[in-house]
């Protein structure tokens, strides 16, 4: 069990019961874990999160928002430090970065190693 | 409400995953838990499965999960073995052959030991990564596929765009 995964099964986080469509999700989201495609499916992460306060459309984290932070966080900490599109890397993961940014809190992610997020930053308007 | 399917037209997927993609859909049809209203949608590009603006798939093992209503722990060894191992090789580009047909002989030997009705989705998952992976070994182990299968496989045929349907490595 990695440490993340285990500071957030010591968090006192109720543990949600998971309606017929909440368990497709999971079971969608480990798919894509398990078979090495998170970095190819962000797109679609995105847009989980641009409906959907968590990936299971929970109200609070579960197990699966956190195994994605793992693999999710070292990436898009990447792609805001190598582009020099910020405004339009950010405008393209926005709700991503939304949920990165509240899970490295809960998850109390040290200082240093945050995702320090421009909140200032006028991004364009969204097209649904 | 019905739900909307739409197989997997292969837009930027190796050819053995929308086969496998595929063959999950026409699984997840024919073995649909009972009362489930489905409709094909032919217009998109899938794979999908959709309910009104707030419930979407677009992952095949979900998918045929949602449609028998099996979710059963998922944290056993034969799940593990089918998307880890076998799905995660469907999605590499170069696999050399000798180690994809070693992996199918292991799901095989371990897993993949009987075909027995009702089967459960995590069979069904496991079933549909071998043969993709290697349609000839699976066949010599089953030479006689249960009905529902024989009908998911014609229909995923059918169903996987020509240029998509080599599923050989």
């Amino acid at each position: 069990m990695s440490e993340l995964v285990n500071k957030f099964q010591n968090l006192s986080l109720e543990k949600p019961e998971l309606s017929k469509e909440q368990q497709a999700f999971a079971a969608q989201w480990e798919s894509v874990l398990k078979t090495g495609r998170t970095q190819e499916q962000l797109g679609e992460l995105n847009l989980q999160l641009r409906d959907n306060t968590f990936a299971l459309a929970t109200y609070q984290p579960t197990l699966i928002d956190v195994q994605l932070f793992e693999v999710v966080f070292p990436l898009i900490k990447e792609s805001i430090f190598s582009s020099k599109d910020v405004k339009g890397n950010y405008a393209k993961q926005r709700h991503v970065l939304r949920w990165l940014d509240y899970l490295q809190r809960l998850l109390q992610i040290p200082e240093d190693d945050q995702l320090k997020l421009n909140y200032d930053l006028e991004l364009p308007r969204e097209v649904i | 409400m019905s739900l909307a399917i739409s197989f997997d037209k292969g837009k930027g997927h190796a050819q053995a995953v929308t086969f496998a993609n595929n063959f999950k859909i026409a699984l997840g049809l024919e073995y649909a838990a009972k009362g489930t209203k489905t409709t094909v949608n032919e217009d998109n590009v899938g794979p999908a499965l959709i309910q009104g603006e707030s419930f979407r798939l677009f992952d095949s093992n979900a998918i045929l999960r949602y449609l028998l209503n099996d979710f059963a722990p998922q944290q056993v060894d034969e799940y593990e073995y089918a998307l880890s191992s076998l799905e995660h090789l469907l999605h590499q580009k170069q696999v050399p052959k000798e180690h994809a047909d070693e992996c199918v002989d292991k799901a095989l030997n371990n897993y993949l030991t009987s075909l027995e009705e009702p089967l459960s989705a995590t069979r069904l998952i496991s079933f549909v990564n071998a043969y993709s992976l290697n349609p000839d070994a699976v066949k010599a182990r089953f030479p006689q596929l249960p009905q529902g299968i024989s009908k998911a496989l014609a229909s995923a045929e059918k169903s996987t765009p020509r240029s998509a349907q080599k599923v050989e490595r």
